[in-house]
């Protein structure tokens, strides 16, 4: 006869706050070692049975489950030929119990995950499939896209904490246990707070203990939230944790939030709403994710380009199928501006293309009877997005404004701009070179400075 | 480009103010390792100027 398959026990998503009374599932065996994202647990496995919870050998099958349904979920959406990091090796390195702290780190040389005792429980880090499968996100993250590592960004760096959370949710979802659970809880509305959107309840629960304000009232981090974009130059360091404030983790909820309101708007565009179109819903959002992370360029504005990025890879793999559901849930969270989410998205022009939207400086002190309208520089986003602002319109890029005047105040300071008879010379710097690049010609009652020709002495077009 | 480097500069600036005034960087021990919770390694603190700082890892929380 031969042998009965070898199966473990794990939790779905988190063991729970202590008094939750969930039980952990039978599982088959998992396979680590497996491309292209193989994963090596820093201990002895034990015999593949189903043991006792409390126990190590139950926390070590807990971990290697969530660690291998997290690799090979994000193996099959990766592009073909992602990798970990280099310095990781070929296999993925885990700690799964390195020391006393309530955290677990991923630091380029593989997952490190703790233990603490509060009040007579002990939480291990490395217990919680939320917790393990953030943790990988962050080494799937870098794989795919190491540009963002070391980023001095405030939304880089949440993205890359948002990227985490996105990470435990959708690996979530590959067990038809959870999605049936989810689907119960949320009444198919998966918007709403559920096993899905609350990370990490008994770490939570733990840190909750000795630091009341620093997570949310049921969990680590709750994505079933009304967080709305401001841009983090204008928040402070830290705050509580029902605040926004710059710090990573408190700033990735904006993302995070927007991400689950569009699972949810995709999954309402799904023909029968059960557990079989919520997985497909599932791995349609994760290819679009990683779809735009490739192409994002790293900016610090990168909330706002990743969701226009979203929706491009939208329309070019589904046909625009989502987009609705894209741009609903990043204008709710403000991560685009109602502007940016209603306007196609375009690609901004490079130096040689057309010219951005005109604004409008003050030229008052160079003798300019009115302001002038002049033409942005180009500049190297892909999409001239932004998030919102919390009043109306969308937030301004920082310099915006400034760099334009400084532009025009180099082109005067340089003699090349031909004020054309509309400078009131006593006040003009009209400088007498021959060739002049750039001209003030009046357009209906406005006053608008076009370029003429480059400063080869070609002449272009107007 | 003198814009978007402008929006680097003072996002990349108010990232590192905030990563020390929160407590996030730290200057690395002798064994080479981090205090708890640190994310960001302090790797020059020039004179009058904001200290120099690089990941060293990401944290759940
Ligand atoms: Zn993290």
């Amino acid at each position: 006869m031969p042998p009965a398959p070898s199966s473990i026990l794990a939790w779905e998503d988190d063991p729970g706050a202590p008094g939750s009374r969930r039980h952990p599932d039978a599982q088959p065996r998992p396979t680590l070692a497996a491309a292209p994202l193989p994963v090596s647990i820093d201990a002895k496995a034990p015999p593949a049975r189903e043991f006792k919870v409390g126990s190590p050998e139950f926390r070590y099958w807990v971990a290697a489950e969530a660690l291998a349904r997290g690799a090979q979920f994000w193996g099959t959406i990766l592009p073909k030929g992602t990798r970990w990091h280099s310095t990781n090796g070929a296999r993925l390195p885990v700690e799964l119990d390195e020391d006393v702290d309530l955290n677990a780190y991923y630091d380029r040389h593989g997952l490190h995950f703790f233990h603490d005792t509060v009040k007579g429980v002990t939480v291990y880090s490395g217990e919680s499939p939320d917790v393990v499968c953030h943790e990988l996100g962050h080494a799937v993250l870098d794989g795919l896209r190491p540009q963002l590592w070391d980023a001095l960004s405030a939304e880089v760096a949440a993205f890359h904490e948002s990227f985490g959370d996105m990470s435990a949710m959708l690996s979530g979802l590959q067990l038809q246990s959870l999605r049936e659970e989810v689907l119960a809880e949320t009444a198919s509305r998966l918007d709403r707070s559920s096993r899905l959107s609350r990370l990490a309840e008994q770490l939570g629960w733990a840190v909750r203990q000795g630091h009341p304000d620093a997570v949310d009232r049921d969990c680590l981090r709750n994505a079933s939230n009304s967080f709305f974009y401001t841009d983090p130059l204008k928040l402070p360091p830290t705050a509580p944790a029902a605040t926004l404030s710059s710090e990573p983790h408190s700033f990735s909820r904006v993302f995070t939030g927007a991400f689950l309101n569009i699972l949810a708007g995709m999954f309402r565009l799904q023909k029968k709403r059960d557990q079989a179109a919520l997985l497909d819903t599932s791995r349609d959002a994760a290819t679009i994710l990683v779809t735009a992370i490739k192409t994002t360029p790293v900016v610090p504005t990168y909330f706002s380009q990743i969701a226009t990025h979203m929706i491009s890879a939208d329309a070019a793999t589904f046909r625009g199928r989502y987009r609705d559901a894209l741009k609903g849930g990043f204008v709710k969270h403000g991560v685009l501006s109602l502007q940016a989410a209603t306007s196609p998205p375009s690609p901004a022009p490079g130096a040689e293309d057309a010219p951005l939207a005109r604004i409008a400086l003050p030229a008052a002190h160079l003798g300019l009877p009115q302001e002038l309208f002049v033409t942005a520089a180009s500049h190297p986003k892909r999409f001239a997005v932004t998030g919102a602002a919390p009043d109306v319109g969308g937030t301004e890029s920082p310099g915006h404004d400034d760099a334009a005047a400084a532009f025009l105040e180099d082109l005067v300071r340089r003699g090349e701009v031909d004020f054309n008879g509309h400078a009131v010379a006593e006040t003009a710097v009209l400088a007498p070179k021959r060739r002049k690049t750039h001209e003030v010609v009046r357009e209906a009652d406005e006053l608008v400075l076009v370029r003429r020709c480059i400063d080869c002495g070609v002449t272009l077009a107007p | 480009m003198r814009r978007t480097k402008k929006a680097e500069q003072l996002a990349a600036e108010k990232f590192v103010s905030d990563t020390v005034a929160r407590g996030d960087a730290a200057r690395a021990g002798e064994d080479g390792n981090l205090p708890k919770g640190a994310t960001h390694e302090i790797v020059e603190e020039p004179e009058g100027e904001a200290p120099k700082i690089r990941r060293r890892r990401f944290r759940l929380f």
